[in-house]
């Protein structure tokens, strides 16, 4: 018997009834999206306090007593991993992922509920054991998010005992999650699409979604086989990374392992790890540009092959990472020349959401703000990346607070400005309640510039040649008083932003408890989730019917309609014209 | 239609009232399972041509000591080999629906998995016999950590074969009955 595809198949619903079935053990993307979400934001959390902690030792160096040298390093190294791998990747694909292909595509849920289901219990698994490692003896690991060995498994290092090793299999356990969840979305963008939802009718969050999941699948295994063969080095006595090496006057067993090795490993999966989380976010904000600004995406086309393109590029530009590792310098050339490559790609997307802006109709949304926010903070760390991307500019500056900014630009900030960009703009689908516009603007404003009070002027220590990774500059000759005086502006902007979050939070809570309700669509969006009969959608998400795709996503202000925008769903004979003609939308 | 070609539509023209114009309707045939477990293939092929990779790089450096090739390691590859056949024959008597068949072909397939690991787990002994432990030197260590992966997949196999096969026989049963 031939396979009948998913949108023709009949529905059988099977509601939950039991609170535990229905928040607890559910299968429904909508529920698990939501669980996703609140884990990597209250892992988030503690990522946050970590770097205020850093920040305070940093600011005012000899202040706090209880902040010494290695827990310094574990604050570092904890902060890295928590926000690229447990925050970030977590809440774009587990948690807008799982939201927004359903439906985005016109799905009644993921094509293998359990296994998404799973995946987010597999995924609160890694976060308790990767928490856990700051209770056990040692604390957690102290050897900066990269885990570079030898000193990642060396006595002296922080964390080396069981700190790494929780480390080590906190990262397998998520990669397992994300495997889950990961053959969930890319089988669901190809399998479970409505009628009509032609692939280059998907809205752009949806293919950045599907790529980034598709580069993760691809890209994890390399820091799963790595974190394996480091335990093997750190439990069995194997030397696969570890070289022959004195430590603490005693020769130890290992013999020539290769550290270089094991950073060609990390970064095959820690380059791909940036677009892992860019891509989602290029996608996101751009649905969010394109209807804030009333204008269809501009380039539509260009933008998924610039999204497919980056995803391929991105394999092969790990090693602008190592060019101060001690591998083959031809290897530079090679790899300064891919890093270049892949900057045009970006650069079209960049160009595309400033053109889409062009003329719009801009409604100064609270999500727009953010959106516009994104563009700001994602150039001004793309163009620094071009600088880091070459070899000879980057040796000088591999060490310093240059690099520090560049990567927060791009890799923190604005991924983060995209997230509040997509919360606050999907946030009245997700609760049916709108949030409170003043105490939103005011978060926008705040991040905004108190992020650029933190990561500006490390642009300018970098050229000064502060060096990062120091617990304290002490008294380093080079650089002036006014450094340390710097040193102490950001680590009050970056109380400033950290405290303007809680208004953040304050908002979402009070907002989903006291916030006014809202009708289904209320940005007047024409893609699929804000045209479910519910709000917020229901199990199931479409009621009896599934819905019918006519069009692209981006139908907004088509001449001779009447309403300034054109949902997918409407059928070409439904939608009013202002001369009472025939719509046939836009032609080429 | 493939992937490029639908990548290269313009769904900001009209396209007529038929909501299925363009029609890249890439893999609607397929059971999204076939489509998960090719992806899943896909992951265990990277995560192996990492090894291998690592394996080789590795290769390269001055302490590395080749190890002894095994007798028991070509019988091992034997009885894998075998327990593919058997798999690929089970696997045409279930598109067939002879249920006797499956049976045995499970079954069967399970034995040769079962021998398998028995022999990798004596080939591993062998080796610690003859002085080729875990951490003496970074060839061993890669074998031992390769074979290992192997035994776990193969158990993974174990576990999961019966479990299908019950649900097969049961579907099976069901079907004749009505």
């Amino acid at each position: 018997m031939s396979y009948i595809p998913i949108a023709d198949q009949k529905d059988e619903m099977h509601d939950p009834h039991s609170f535990v079935a229905k928040y607890v053990w559910s299968m429904d993307h909508k529920v698990i999206a939501i669980q996703y979400g609140t884990i990597a934001v209250g892992v988030g959390l503690v990522a946050l306090v970590l770097s205020a902690l850093m920040r305070l030792q940093l600011g005012y160096p000899d202040t706090f007593a209880f902040i010494d040298p290695a827990e310094y390093y574990q604050y570092v190294t904890m902060h890295g991993m928590i926000m690229v791998v447990y925050l970030l990747t977590a809440l774009f694909l587990g948690g807008f992922g799982n939201y927004l292909i359903p439906l985005q595509i016109g799905a009644r849920d993921m094509v293998f509920p359990f296994l998404n289901m799973l995946s987010v219990w597999v995924y609160l698994l890694s976060v308790i054991i990767l928490m856990a490692s700051f209770f056990v003896s040692g604390g957690p690991t102290g050897a900066g998010w990269t885990l570079y060995p030898p000193q990642a498994i060396t006595e002296g290092t922080p964390g080396a005992d069981m700190g790494i090793v929780l480390m080590l299999a906190s990262l397998a356990v998520f990669i397992v999650a994300f495997t889950m969840g990961g053959l969930n979305y890319v089988t669901t963008v190809l399998q479970a699409r409505t009628h009509g939802m032609t692939l280059m009718r998907m809205p752009l969050s949806v293919w950045g979604i599907f790529v980034a999941t598709i580069l993760g699948l691809f890209a994890f295994p390399a820091l799963f086989v790595s974190a394996i063969m480091m335990a093997f080095d750190k439990l069995l006595g194997t030397s696969f990374f570890m070289p022959a090496m004195v430590s603490i006057g005693e020769t130890l067993e290992h013999t020539g392992g290769s550290p270089v090795l094991f950073q060609h490993l990390f970064w095959f999966f820690g380059h791909p790890e940036v677009y892992i989380v860019a891509l989602p976010a290029f996608g996101l904000v751009s649905d969010v540009l394109s209807c804030h600004a009333r204008k269809n995406i501009f380039g539509y086309r260009m933008m998924v092959w610039a999204i497919v393109a980056i995803g391929g590029l991105s394999f092969i530009v790990w090693a602008h990472h190592m060019y101060v590792s001690g591998m083959n310098p031809y290897f530079g050339f090679f790899f300064a020349f891919t890093t270049l490559i892949i900057a045009v790609p970006t650069a079209i997307k960049v160009y595309n959401w400033v053109l889409t802006l062009w003329e719009g109709n801009i409604r100064l949304t609270v999500p727009m703000l953010f959106a516009c926010g994104f563009i700001f903070t994602f150039l001004h760390g793309g163009l620094t990346g071009i600088f880091l991307g070459n070899v000879t500019v980057d040796l000088p500056l591999s060490d310093t607070y240059f690099v520090i900014a560049h990567f927060h630009m791009v890799m923190g900030v604005s991924p983060v400005m995209v997230l509040f960009a997509s919360i606050y703009h999907w946030f009245p689908k997700m609760s049916g309640k709108m949030f409170n516009v003043t105490l939103g603007k005011i978060h926008f404003w705040a991040t905004f510039f108190g992020t650029y009070a933190i990561y500006l002027p490390m642009h300018y220590l970098g050229f000064l040649g502060v060096p990062r990774r120091y617990y304290s500059m002490g008294t380093t000759e080079f650089l002036p008083e006014s450094a340390n005086t710097l040193n102490a502006n950001i680590t009050l902007a970056a109380i400033w932003v950290a405290l303007f979050q809680l208004v953040f939070i304050f908002n979402m809570i009070w907002s989903l408890w006291r916030g006014k309700k809202c009708d289904g669509n209320p940005w007047e969006a024409t893609s699929l989730e804000w045209q479910t009969p519910e709000n917020p959608p229901a199990h199931g998400n479409w009621g009896p019917e599934l819905p019918t795709v006519y069009r692209w996503a981006y139908e907004y202000s088509v001449p001779g309609v009447k309403a300034d925008f054109v949902p997918q769903n409407i059928a070409p004979e439904d939608v009013e014209t202002t001369d009472g003609k025939a719509y046939i939308g836009h032609e080429d | 239609m493939s992937f490029f070609k639908s990548i290269f539509e313009k769904p900001w023209n009209y396209q007529g009232d038929d909501p299925n114009f363009g029609g890249s309707e890439i893999g609607q045939g397929l059971h999204p399972k076939r489509i998960a477990l090719r992806m899943f293939l896909g992951v265990v092929f990277v995560i192996f041509m990492l090894f291998i990779v690592a394996y080789f790089i590795r290769m390269e450096l001055d302490d590395w000591s080749p190890m002894p090739e095994s007798n028991l390691l070509w019988l091992n590859t034997l009885l894998l080999f075998i327990c593919s056949v058997i798999m690929q024959l089970t696997r045409g008597a279930a598109q067939k629906g002879v249920a006797q068949s499956v049976k045995y072909g499970m079954v069967a397939a399970g034995v040769f998995t079962l021998a398998f690991v028995y022999g990798q787990v004596s080939a591993w002994e062998e080796m610690n016999n003859a002085g080729y432990y875990l951490a003496s030197n970074p060839a061993n260590s890669f074998f031992m950590y390769l074979q290992d992966f192997m035994d776990y997949i193969s158990l993974a196999a174990c576990g999961y074969g019966p479990g299908r096969l019950l649900k097969f026989c049961l579907g099976l049963k069901l079907r004749q009955s009505n």
